[in-house]
């Protein structure tokens, strides 16, 4: 369905809709509402919504080691003293690293991948930070490498790729336990499975 | 005509988009009711009961449930996996294969349209990448099983412009044609490939015969490339475009050229 099939609308409008239907999750028909809601919405709050996206595309960007968002280089977590700096833990998304520290359970540091080894979609190992993780471990610091993508065949796959290419540079690799539902995202995890499978995460 | 508000079917699930917060978009390959798309509610919640299995390349007994009026896209009400092929998926090498035999599957079926044989032949693929089978015999079975079944299999016994039988040597492929060529018709296609003997026998025997009967053929290296070459213009010719999947299809066969390469999850 495209949102031609909802018009004739102003032309703004119609931008406006289309613009939105591009995001994850917005159909045609939450688009075109979004989109209604937005025109009648108090200038200054219009403004300040647009003002928040000019500034998350302004400020944030990308940690030069563990890739996650952030709006300093290298970010918090990377460069906060306390952390162990021979444990990196890899995931598909940022929205993974705020699951797993809500467990607060692991005291290591990220690598974000943003996405995952997708054939059928065109996404392989050159379209993800696999290139980036790849140089962090050939320092020989890290000890163990947690692969904690999705339990489900996309994020094995990805999991299956890495182990394979990482094998000679890391002494130790793991996976998430089983606990975890072939098929759930990791972000939808409650604490105490997430928590259960990080603690039992299995050598590869 | 209205749909049944309800069918309970097998189906091997050939792609899952995200879709809005927590859902699926799947899209189904069924034996009796051909390719099909279907949310999948919440599955992508960890308590969700249906997620597991309804993962990618699983083969599992579904409810599908349509709306009131018996139309619009259904929902899954009910899953329960028979073949989750847990081995193919521990094995990259098979696994890419996997991956673009169900790309093939996708882009050849129209939507509702049932073809119960090219379900089947699509099954016994899956079910073969499980096997000490040779993985890339598999693939030019299906790929030409997959064209016959839709309809857009290449003449091979005669030359397609002037119906003579092909007499052994000197032969060519045209996707343009439809088929082989004569050495005195090949000038009138520019696309025309060489083709050996043994490459034009094992196509037509691969496209005459079942998969279990084409997997006793012992095919050599050089062959297998020419073969892998050969089908791999066909197939762009007639989808009028590569298939995503073959560049991850490439990267791990180059990367790993032998299966002891690649170590499987449960090594
Ligand atoms: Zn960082
Ligand atoms: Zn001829």
């Amino acid at each position: 369905m495209t949102t031609n099939d909802f018009l004739p609308a102003a032309a703004p409008v119609a931008r406006l809709i289309q613009a939105l239907h591009k995001l994850p999750g917005v159909g045609a028909k939450t688009a075109q509402r979004l989109t209604y809601y937005l025109v009648r919405m108090p200038e200054e709050e219009a403004r300040a919504l647009a003002e928040a996206i000019i500034a998350v595309k302004e400020q944030i960007i990308l940690c030069s080691l563990c890739q996650n968002l952030t709006e300093q280089d290298p970010c918090p977590i990377c460069t906060d003293p306390t952390r162990d700096r021979t444990t990196i833990c890899v995931l598909e998304e940022p929205l993974d690293v705020l699951a797993i520290e809500r467990t607060r359970c692991y005291a290591g540091l990220y690598h974000v991948l943003h996405g995952v080894i997708s054939p059928m979609n065109g996404i392989g190992a050159e379209e993800l930070k696999i290139r980036e993780l790849l140089m962090r471990l050939n320092g020989g610091t890290v000890q163990e490498l947690v692969l904690a993508t999705n339990p489900n065949l996309e994020g094995e796959a990805t999991a299956m790729y890495i182990h394979r290419l990482v094998s000679p540079l890391v002494p130790k690799i793991t996976r998430l336990a089983r606990g975890l539902p072939v098929g759930g995202d990791l972000e939808y995890a409650d604490l105490i499975t997430l928590t259960r499978a990080f603690q039992g995460r299995q050598a590869l | 005509m209205t749909k049944p508000r309800t069918i309970n079917t097998e189906a091997i699930v050939l792609r899952a988009a995200e879709l809005g917060e927590a859902d699926r978009l799947l899209t189904l390959l069924t034996p009796a009711h051909g390719k099909l798309h279907a949310t999948a509610r919440g599955v992508r919640k960890t308590t969700s009961k249906l997620g597991g299995h309804l993962d990618l390349l699983t083969r599992s007994a579904l409810t599908l449930s349509y709306g009131n009026q018996g139309t619009g896209l259904a929902t899954v009400t009910g899953a329960e996996a028979l073949d989750s092929f847990m081995s193919l998926k521990a094995d990259l090498r098979a696994l890419s294969k996997a991956l673009y035999l169900g790309e093939l599957a996708d882009t050849f079926h129209p939507l509702e349209a049932p073809n119960p044989p090219a379900y089947t032949s699509f099954l016994e693929a899956l079910q073969a990448l499980e096997s000490p089978a040779d993985h890339d015999l598999v693939l030019r079975s299906f790929e030409l099983r997959l064209l016959d079944l839709c309809g857009f299999l290449p003449q091979l016994a005669r030359c397609v412009q002037c119906e003579e039988p092909v007499l052994p040597g000197g032969h060519f492929l045209s996707p343009a044609a439809g088929g082989v060529l004569c050495p005195a018709c090949k000038p009138s296609y520019g696309d025309a490939l060489p083709i050996s003997v043994d490459a034009l026998k094992v196509v037509r025997y691969l496209a005459a015969n079942s998969l279990s009967s084409s997997l006793l053929v012992n095919v050599r290296l050089p062959l297998h490339r020419e073969l892998a070459a050969l089908m791999s213009s066909l197939l762009r010719y007639t989808l009028e475009r590569e298939l995503r999947s073959t560049a991850f299809l490439r990267a791990i066969a180059q990367q790993w050229p032998k299966a002891e390469d690649v170590p499987s999850r449960t090594a």
